[in-house]
């Protein structure tokens, strides 16, 4: 029994926790004891690095992605009442 | 506890931002005043898809958000005489944004509670469990495929990005405006979480989901090829 409450304290994670916790990870708001666990496993996990810095690329990725130029509707009226709200008023003409 | 503290909703939206590209926002808001067509138009183009991301969260439809958003403009095109510039541009158009989506939001209120929109399931595991191992140490059985060391020019490929973008597309409304704000405008978890009426816990929880489901697409696209 004592055994299995010190394997709670270990540092260690398994990589599931680990994966779950990126966003916390990256976001700081992982309690000191926590970070520290995520940090203790990347330094030893063939994997999880890779998985972390997947999602810093998936984010600098989707950055790139081209805003769609969107055929937002009524767009020609709002260039119309943009010119109108432009336009001297009519004693200046 | 910051986050607590009453603030005017400038202050709140304005103070804790990062560095901006602040000098292409300024020419933009020299043009409008001169009247400058084009530089409106490339204004509506700049934020017109942030927007209605953001009006999605609020209203149950593209078509009310697309009016949200038309109504929007109209309020900028109206009120660009008053205003100062004593917050950003962008802040400012946001907000006209989410008062108007939010007063149509009323009215058109989505049967789902949007905080829970976390799929309603915000304790599913990020990543699909049988790619682990039992315990004790529980590695990946199915580790991640190694997509991240592809040259650049593959990454930055228009069928990525278009990957990309379909995923970002299908998330729903909450997880969108969330990574729409946080990781493409770069707002922080303050700003946000007051823009949508978020905790910083469920705010997390929707980034989290979302950054997920885009980088389960990116691999699975490598994965197929
Ligand atoms: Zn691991």
């Amino acid at each position: 029994m004592k055994a299995l409450a010190l394997v709670g304290l270990h540092p260690w994670r398994t990589c599931r926790k680990s994966v779950d916790s990126v966003t916390e990870f990256l976001e700081g708001s992982l309690s000191p004891e926590d970070r520290t666990r995520v940090l203790t496993h990347l330094k030893v996990c063939p994997d999880c690095p890779r998985y972390f810095r997947q999602i810093e690329l998936t984010i600098r990725l989707a950055r790139e992605v081209p805003a769609e130029t969107l055929p937002l509707p009524g767009r020609a009226a709002l260039l119309d009442e943009f010119r109108d709200s432009h336009r001297p008023p009519d004693e200046e003409i | 506890m910051v986050d607590d503290m009453p603030m005017a909703d400038d202050e709140a939206i304005e103070s804790q931002g990062q560095p901006r590209p602040a000098s292409l926002e300024d020419a933009l808001l020299d043009g409008l005043r001169r009247g400058d067509e084009v530089a409106f138009e490339s204004l509506i183009d700049r934020h017109t898809p942030a927007m209605l991301r953001l009006a999605l969260f609020y209203v149950p439809s593209l078509a009310i958000a697309e009016e949200v958003v038309q109504e929007t403009w109209l309020g900028v095109v109206r009120g660009l005489g008053s205003f100062e510039g004593r917050s950003s541009l962008r802040t400012w158009i946001f907000r006209i944004l989410i008062n108007k989506a939010k007063a149509s939001g009323v009215a058109e209120r989505r049967t789902l509670p949007l905080a829970a929109e976390g799929d309603g399931d915000a304790e599913a595991p990020s990543v699909d469990p049988s790619r682990f191992r039992g315990p004790p140490r529980g590695y990946w059985s199915s580790p991640p495929n190694y997509w991240d060391e592809l040259p650049e020019d593959r990454l930055l490929a228009g069928e990525t990005l278009a990957v990309i973008q379909r995923a970002m597309e299908s998330l729903p409304a909450g997880q969108q405006a969330v990574f729409e704000l946080r990781d493409l405008q770069q707002w922080t978890s303050a700003e946000v979480c007051k823009a949508l009426g978020l905790s910083e816990g469920n705010q997390r929880v929707l980034l989290h989901r979302a950054r997920t489901r885009v980088r389960s697409a990116i691999e699975e696209y490598f994965d197929a090829r």
